[in-house]
This record gives C-alpha cells, structure tokens and sequence, in this order.
C-alpha cells in the first residue's frame, strides 16, 4: 500500500523535520531560569504561517510537539501535556490574529501573539492540572515577561528569513 | 516590517505587563502576606493574617487534621471547634492553631521557621512539617485535591 503525498505534504514534512530540529537543539542547552525558553522552534511556524498559512503553519507546528515529544522521550507526560497545550493556545490565537482585516499583522506580531498564548495556555494548564497553588500565579508576569522579549525576538528573526526568502525567489 | 497592528499590540502588551506586576504582585492575599509579618511576630496572634473565610468549597474537603510527632503513633484531630494545640516535640513546644477548617503552625521553637513559613494549609491533603522538632500536620479528607506532585 503507497500512501499518496501532495507537495503540500513534503513541504509541510520538510519544515516540520526542520522545527523538530530546532526544538531539539533547544532543549539540549539548560535554561537559566525554569520554564523559560527562547522557542526558537516557533521561528519555523510564523515563517509558514507568513508563507503558507495559516493550516501548514498548524499542522507544523502539532507535528513538532508530537515527533519532537517522541524523540526526547517526554511522549504523554507532563512536560509533552505543556507543550501541546501552549502550541494549541498559540495556532488559535494566530487563526484568530490572521482574520484581522486590513494589512493586519507582521510577523513580530504573530509572534508576540503567539508566544504570550503559548505561555498563558501553558500556565492555565499548570496551575489546573499540575500545581493547584494560589503562589503560582506570582510566576505568571515574569514568564509573561520573557515570551514578550522572546516573542519580539523570534518575530524578527522570522521577519528577516521571509524578507531574504521573498529576495532569492524574485 | 512592523504593521500598525503590531506596533498597537507591542504597546497593549508593555502597559499590560506592569499592571499584571502590580496585580499579582501585590501581597493582597492574607496567605501569602507571609514573609514580614510573621517572622517579626513569632507568638503574638493579633497581627497574623486571618485564614480566608471565603475559601469555602476547600474548607469543607478536608474533615480533620493528623498530627504526628516523631516516630510516634499519629493522632487525629477533628478541624473544630477553632483551637490552639499544644504538641511537644524533641526541641521544645509547638503551637498548631486550627481555624476555620484550616490550620497552621502558629509557633514553632525551630531555628529556620518553614514550618511556621507554610502558612495555613486549606486543602485536603496539604501537609507542613517540622524537621527539627520532628512534627508534620495534614489535613485528611476524602478526596484530597493534592497528591506527590504537589509541591
């Protein structure tokens, strides 16, 4: 039996293996500080949401969690539970962001979007299932703090792949 | 290569973020209000933090409080009515205040304090302890909403 693969499908395959890539380079270097992450793996995602939309850019991004779950053995537990919940959070907002009528949103703005959904999704699933502590919710701002640099940040990187991107292929 | 709708969410987001500071960085909460009170005031009950009346779906899980002291048999104490109990451990005497359906270590002759630092436990399940003077308190319920993970 062949299953049948469009272009689409490789395409989304190939960004997927390179998000993958990335989230597990990530996840080799110790953060300074827990719970905070630079997810430069969400770089891949804004890039395809940017360049293919907004479905590519979801697909790409569950995928990430699933394989990237998979591969560093976090399938199923707590941590792949946080992840999926923060990536489910951040293509909603961006579904949401990408109907804005007018020019909309650049990519330092999905990005934003994105990461602060990312980690308030990921928060309100802590807190519920993990770490019912009122004492928790001090954690909320400052982690908030980092996925607005981080956000701004991999939105920019995102920005100037697109930018050179568009350059080479015109 | 910023739109206006970034820059319009670039600035929602930074006036956002000092008031989410300012929010839940306030000590508003009486459990929480911790940290000053209550090491200046070891023994004087009038300036503690009064436990939270309005936690009342907590305060009926949990149906009595185990105390345990050193390697002895465990006793078990009903959460009424509001009391202040008195156990001897192998430092010296620690005050357990039970209030409310809640209790805490009130005082505690231990040199480091963290038992009295865990402030009230509300909920079923939810444990504080004394290493030096060998005493933890829990609260029992039927369905405790915390398990190993908790802390």
């Amino acid at each position: 039996m062949q299953i049948q693969t469009t272009a689409e499908d490789q395409r989304i395959a190939w960004l997927a293996a390179l998000a993958i890539t990335i989230h597990i380079l990530e996840s080799a270097f110790p953060s300074p500080l827990p719970g905070i992450k630079p997810g430069l793996a969400n770089v891949i995602t804004i890039v395809v949401l940017i360049q293919f939309g907004w479905r590519s850019a979801a697909w790409v991004s569950l995928l990430r969690v699933l394989c990237g779950s998979l591969l560093l053995g976090t399938f199923l537990t707590p941590t792949f539970l946080l992840s999926l919940s923060g990536a489910v959070c951040s293509i909603g907002i961006l579904w949401l962001a990408g109907r804005l009528p007018g020019r909309g949103f650049g990519p330092v703005g999905f990005s934003l979007l994105a990461a602060l959904a990312h980690t308030a999704g990921q928060f309100t699933i802590a807190w519920l299932l993990f770490i019912p502590h009122p004492a928790l919710w001090r954690l909320f701002p400052v982690l908030l703090t980092a996925a607005l640099l981080f956000g701004t940040v991999s939105g920019i990187i995102a920005g100037e792949i697109s930018n050179r991107q568009r350059q080479c292929t015109t | 290569m910023m739109t206006r709708a970034d820059w319009v969410l670039m600035v929602i987001a930074l006036c956002a973020l000092p008031l989410l500071y300012l929010h839940l960085w306030t000590p508003q909460d009486a459990y929480w209000d911790v940290g000053g009170t209550r090491a200046g005031a070891r023994g004087s009950a009038k300036q503690e933090p009064e436990p939270s009346a309005t936690h009342g779906a907590v305060a009926d899980s949990a149906t009595g409080l185990r105390i345990q002291i050193a390697a002895a048999a465990a006793t078990i104490t009903p959460l009424t009515p509001d009391r202040q109990v008195q156990v001897t451990g192998p430092i010296g005497e620690s005050t357990i205040e039970i209030r409310a359906g809640q209790a805490r270590f009130l005082s505690s002759p231990c040199p480091g304090q963290v038992c009295v630092h865990s402030g009230w436990l509300r909920e079923a399940g939810q444990l504080a302890a004394c290493l030096p003077n060998r005493i933890s308190i829990q609260l029992l319920g039927s369905r405790p909403r915390f398990d190993a993970i908790n802390f």
